[in-house]
């Protein structure tokens, strides 16, 4: 079978998504979609084709159980009653789920969660596609009060966008940092609040925003990359 | 949550959801909690569809927000797109379990006459609030009624080819093409 084929994989990526396809061919074409950017894109216009046929589909509540299973399984229960955030979920009840759950995501070089560091310490980390390699490598400087990053050439090209780089400070709202080049070297000045907002960040964040940035000061966009930060004393 | 993001879409909620996706994937438990609770009632009506059964429906369910919640990352699979996206990780649960699981079919669960009501084209006109929708709306009514019924069978409901043929008693090798063709057609229609 010519997989190269645009018509044939948009013809099996319809038969996939309107759920024709045989067991054995659906996981078949599961495996084609993870290297076959084509077959991917192909899915997901037909998934967007065919939403609509759903949206008369009537809701229905789910008992209680369902959201209290979900909790236990992602192993935090309790946490979203609380009036902490998520940074103290992830301290007090770091477990083989949040591993599991952040291997998934764009993994920087380290963790630091359980030490606030001083902030005077050089701060590293990258952004990095897995099986593709760093995308942005991020440092600060000793005095901590400029950041240079570095993009490399896995950057996708976007004109119409620009990538937003945030703090995730523990417990508080997420802070930006300034705009990441699309290419080269840029150095980020960092002010008092920046600064602070990194001290007590253990990950920053790449989002995707309007041309000149997030206007509101919050990430509006959706959220490219997470990457730990490793400071180096 | 983010309230800078209204795009108002099918649900009225897919900006919201984009911005609850972007913080699950900063491992923010509240936005999980929070997108749980907006889109929890179409997921699971779309998996009690595909599912007919309530407590596998549920479990079902789990399977699909314990995902959202380790695939929220993946940005470029839901950009523009949030509640699209979480319906294809929804129906993609359903139909594992489907495909994995069903050892025989309880056609007697969603008489034929039950599945064309209320799924049928009709219903689509009422709330056909976006472009898509739209397009989908126009273009489902130029296909032919049992290409239509055969196409939301399969997506809707969840059918095997060979499950609709039983269903709608006609040869497998019809529904096959049913199916196929109306979907070419469809895909020629809205792209026009």
């Amino acid at each position: 079978m010519k997989y190269a084929d645009r018509e044939l994989l948009d013809q099996l990526a319809a038969a996939y998504v309107v759920g024709s396809m045989p067991g054995r061919t659906r996981k078949r074409f599961e495996r084609i979609c993870t290297t076959n950017p084509i077959a991917r894109a192909a899915v997901k216009r037909w998934e967007d084709r065919m939403h609509g046929l759903v949206a008369n589909v009537k809701a229905e509540q789910p008992s209680p159980q369902v959201w209290a299973g979900i909790e236990k399984r992602l192993g935090f229960a309790g946490a979203t009653k609380e009036s902490g955030s998520m940074w103290i979920w992830l301290r007090s009840r770091w477990s083989a789920t949040a591993l599991a759950a952040l291997t998934a995501l764009a993994i920087g070089v380290g963790v630091y969660l359980n030490q606030p560091q001083p902030l005077a310490a050089q701060q590293i980390a990258a952004f990095n596609a897995p099986q593709r390699g760093d995308i942005w490598r991020v440092r600060s400087t000793k005095q901590g009060d400029k950041l240079v990053v570095e993009a490399t050439n896995r950057v996708m090209p976007d004109d119409q966008h620009e990538y937003e780089l945030w703090a995730l400070p523990e417990g508080g709202a997420p802070v930006s940092l300034g705009l990441l080049p699309k290419n080269g070297v840029a150095t980020l000045a960092l002010n008092g609040a920046q600064r602070a907002a990194l001290g007590g960040a253990s990950k920053i964040a790449v989002s995707l925003e309007p041309l000149g940035g997030s206007p509101t000061g919050a990430p509006t966009g959706p959220v490219l990359h997470v990457a730990e930060v490793t400071r180096l004393s | 949550m983010n309230a800078s993001l209204q795009m108002k879409t099918d649900t009225g909620e897919d900006g919201q959801i984009e911005a609850l996706l972007g913080r699950c994937a900063l491992r923010d438990s509240k936005a999980l909690s929070e997108l749980y609770r907006l889109t929890s009632p179409q997921l699971l009506g779309v998996l009690l569809k595909l599912l007919r059964r309530r407590a596998l429906a549920e479990e079902a369910l789990q399977d699909v927000m314990v995902r959202v919640w380790q695939r929220a990352s993946q940005f470029e699979a839901y950009r523009g797109r949030g509640m699209a996206w979480l319906v294809s990780v929804a129906r993609n649960r359903a139909i594992d379990l489907l495909r994995s699981q069903r050892t025989h079919l309880s056609l007697e669960d969603s008489p034929a006459h039950e599945i064309a009501d209320d799924s049928g084209h009709d219903n689509l006109e009422m709330s056909a609030t976006d472009k898509m929708r739209s397009a989908l709306d126009r273009c489902l009514g130029g296909l032919s009624t049992e290409q239509r019924q055969c196409i939301t069978l399969a997506y809707v409901n969840g059918f095997s080819h060979d499950e609709i043929s039983r269903l709608v008693g006609s040869p497998l090798g019809t529904v096959k093409s049913w199916v196929r063709r109306g979907l070419t057609s469809l895909k020629r229609c809205m792209e026009s």
